[in-house]
């Protein structure tokens, strides 16, 4: 009866919030909710033949939740899941109550939920669960668990509570790979030497962003035959028997160009040897994230390369992943930067792109890292051949000034302006008629210019 | 191309691949650019774990911070090169230490479980662990010069300095070494530790070409001078200034 009671109340909360446009009914319906039912979460009544797949991992995480969705959707199949970010216990308490009846039942037959790592533990104490994925593990940019054994630990925790779920693993990543269950488990993961054209600095103190590559299980150091970005790659121990796991779902091949990844994944699990897929995003983190995606996909059920492909191009990109947007005739891009290996990869495709313009916004509010050392570890020097003005906005704009002077871009041609919508303006202004400017925000960055109107998509919250 | 009076400077950049968290590379990018200005060839030499270094060689050591599991591959193989380093400290080689690297040059590490993660003996300092995290944009001022400094700290460590040596800078905004002394970092021979990151060398200049004329006057050379436009860099430090902690 209490779970009745707090399950409407949560309901109730959130027409309201949405009434009265308060913002998103994300997570305050769901507080609300555990505050007075704290095992809210075990009295909702499933499907019989519910399949509950929870996504988790340090990045990619919405973006692989939001192409699983789609996959599963165009073929055919009815799906609930949690808005992109409100994947704490409150977000996806608010997510069931909203979509449940109101006796607590829930129809679909499919329930996908991107999960934060601490959370595992505890949605997976509450609710059994068919499938976990886990994308990567890297140290958190804003330092909220520590050390990255800590991250690993609660993930181990949250998959042990649910020893029959099968486990979707990143075999690329070795903390990802080592995570301790006796489990079932599929592996995913790229079979490709570095992509072609990869600026790789003459220095190699100076090279791309890695961390993690001391072996998880005796601490020696790992020894790579492949990286493909960060810590991301074919790794070997120098002293025990730890590698990389053969994957289920590899990529064989893929090329990047014009905002578009192409790319051939070999896997028993098709009927055909080779499958090839586009993806209208950029960045090998995204080619990560589909190739998860698709290894839940078939994994779950026996869909088919077209049915996957028509989820890919129908994925509309979330908050700052990609988004064109178009003002007074002049076209821009925004991508959101927040780690030193995402802003490598994301200059990486940009930086082939021809006519590209940037506008690089840094803020340092708490959701940003108040920290800005990471711009020094990020490969800004990629832009070195760049021949244009570049405009840097945002609170911390004289930093990123900075930085692009040590990656060799002559000081007049960095243009400072603090305020980010007029550094748009002025940005915009400058821009011949081939030209295309690419905005290069943080997540604050990003949201004031959401908050002005400029991009449209929903915020992660 | 062979210039007789060409100046060249030896780097080694200790285990850039196991400590690389916090942007430190900066540094070596700011020592490099400001010698090249200047007409000196700064040859970075990186150092990674079972490597040797040629004592004999090296002007100006580098170190930044990294994790601790990282920190502890480094604690072990540093001490195979802790002779050669301490002779080197002590013929007045120039060493920059960022807070991991500061913290190993010292005595020991102790963590909140009373293990001790050894440091190299240097210097004479501790570090043990706190139970509150120093997090912020700090200012302060170098002791030498009263120059101000800018930078941002992350530790959980408290480090305490012997009689022997001196604290680099007084703290005017953050914790510090400890957050009770009220200052930052240690002065010993020709070492520099500190716990900011920043990149520290890119907004602190003048720290970068104190470095640079120290390791000159050791071999002695006198340090070229030359005007140099740091417009950028007085605009970062400016905004700095106004952050708060
Ligand atoms: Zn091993």
């Amino acid at each position: 009866m209490i779970f009745l009671l707090s399950l409407w109340l949560s309901k109730l909360l959130s027409i309201i919030i949405s009434a009265c446009k308060l913002g998103q009914a994300s997570n305050f319906p769901g507080k609300v909710a555990l505050l007075i039912t704290n095992d809210f979460l075990t009295h909702f009544k499933f499907n019989k033949e519910i399949k509950i797949i929870l996504i988790t991992g340090t990045n990619g995480k919405s973006t692989t939740c939001g192409l699983l969705c789609n996959i599963l959707k165009s073929a055919g199949c009815k799906v609930i899941t949690n808005k992109a970010g409100a994947n704490l216990l409150s977000g996806i308490s608010s997510t069931l109550s909203f979509h449940s009846d109101i006796f607590g039942n829930i129809e679909e037959k499919y329930l996908v939920l991107e999960v934060d790592e601490a959370t595992l533990p505890l949605i997976t104490k509450f609710i059994k669960v068919n499938f976990i994925a886990v994308t990567n593990l890297f140290r958190d940019q804003l330092d909220r668990f520590g050390e990255l054994d800590t991250t690993a630990k609660l993930i181990e925790k949250g998959i042990n509570n649910c020893s029959n779920a099968t486990v979707i693993l990143n075999a690329d990543d070795s903390r990802v790979a080592f995570l301790k269950a006796n489990n079932k488990k599929i592996y995913y993961g790229i079979n490709r030497v570095i992509p072609e054209g990869s600026p790789l600095n003459d220095k190699i103190w100076l090279n791309d962003p890695q961390e993690n590559t001391v072996c998880p299980e005796c601490k020696s150091e790992l020894v790579f035959t492949t990286k493909l970005m960060a810590h991301l790659g074919n790794y070997k121990c120098k002293q025990c028997n730890f590698k990389r796991p053969e994957p289920d779902f590899a990529v064989s091949g893929f090329k990047a160009d014009d905002l578009i990844i192409n790319f051939d994944i070999s896997s028993n699990s098709f009927s055909q040897s080779k499958n090839n897929f586009f993806l209208p995003m950029i960045g090998l983190f995204n080619l990560y994230n589909a190739l998860c995606s698709i290894a839940i996909a078939k994994t779950i059920l026996n869909v088919t390369s077209v049915q996957i492909q028509k989820g890919f191009q129908s994925y509309s990109t979330i908050f700052g992943r990609g988004e064109k947007i178009i003002i007074k005739d002049k076209t821009a891009w925004l991508f959101l930067i927040k780690n030193p290996t995402g802003t490598t990869e994301i200059l990486k495709t940009l930086s082939t792109v021809p006519n590209a313009r940037f506008l690089i916004a840094i803020n340092d509010d708490f959701a940003d890292g108040r920290d800005v050392s990471w711009l020094w570890d990020a490969r800004f020097d990629i832009l070195s051949n760049h021949k244009k003005d570049i405009y840097v906005s945002g609170k911390r704009a004289e930093d990123m000034a900075l930085r692009l002077k040590y990656a060799n871009i002559h000081q007049d041609k960095i243009h400072i302006q603090e305020n980010i919508v007029a550094g748009m303006n002025k940005s915009l202004k400058s821009l011949d008629s081939s030209e295309i400017l690419y905005i290069l925000p943080t997540y604050t960055a990003l949201l004031e210019l959401q908050r002005k109107g400029i991009c449209k998509a929903a915020p992660k919250d | 191309m062979d210039n007789k009076n060409e100046i060249i400077l030896e780097l080694a950049y200790l285990y850039p691949d196991l400590l690389n968290i916090y942007g430190d590379r900066g540094n070596v990018l700011t020592l490099s650019y400001r010698c090249q200005l200047r007409g000196i060839n700064l040859n970075v030499t990186p150092i990674k774990i079972t490597e040797k270094i040629d004592p004999e060689k090296v002007d100006v050591y580098f170190m930044g911070g990294g994790q601790d599991q990282q920190q502890i591959i480094v604690s072990e193989d540093l001490q195979s090169k802790k002779n050669d380093l301490i002779s080197a400290i002590q013929n007045n080689v120039v060493f920059l230490a960022v807070c991991g690297g500061y913290q190993l040059l010292g005595k020991y590490y102790k963590a909140a479980d009373g293990t001790e993660l050894k440091g190299i003996e240097a210097v004479d300092l501790y570090t043990v662990a706190g139970d509150k995290r120093m997090i912020g944009n700090v200012m302060c001022e170098e002791i030498e010069s009263g120059e101000e400094l800018f930078g941002f700290e992350n530790h959980s460590g408290k480090t305490y300095l012997g009689s022997s040596t001196k604290p680099f800078a007084k703290v005017i905004r953050g914790g510090g070494n400890n957050g009770e002394d009220g200052f930052e970092g240690v002065r010993y021979k020709n070492i520099f530790g500190t716990y900011l990151h920043g990149s520290f060398l890119p907004k602190n200049p003048y720290i970068a070409d104190k470095i640079i004329r120290l390791a000159l006057e050791r071999k002695g050379i006198k340090m070229p001078e030359i005007n140099i436009d740091d417009s950028l860099e007085n605009l970062a430090r400016k905004k700095a200034e106004k952050l708060r902690y």
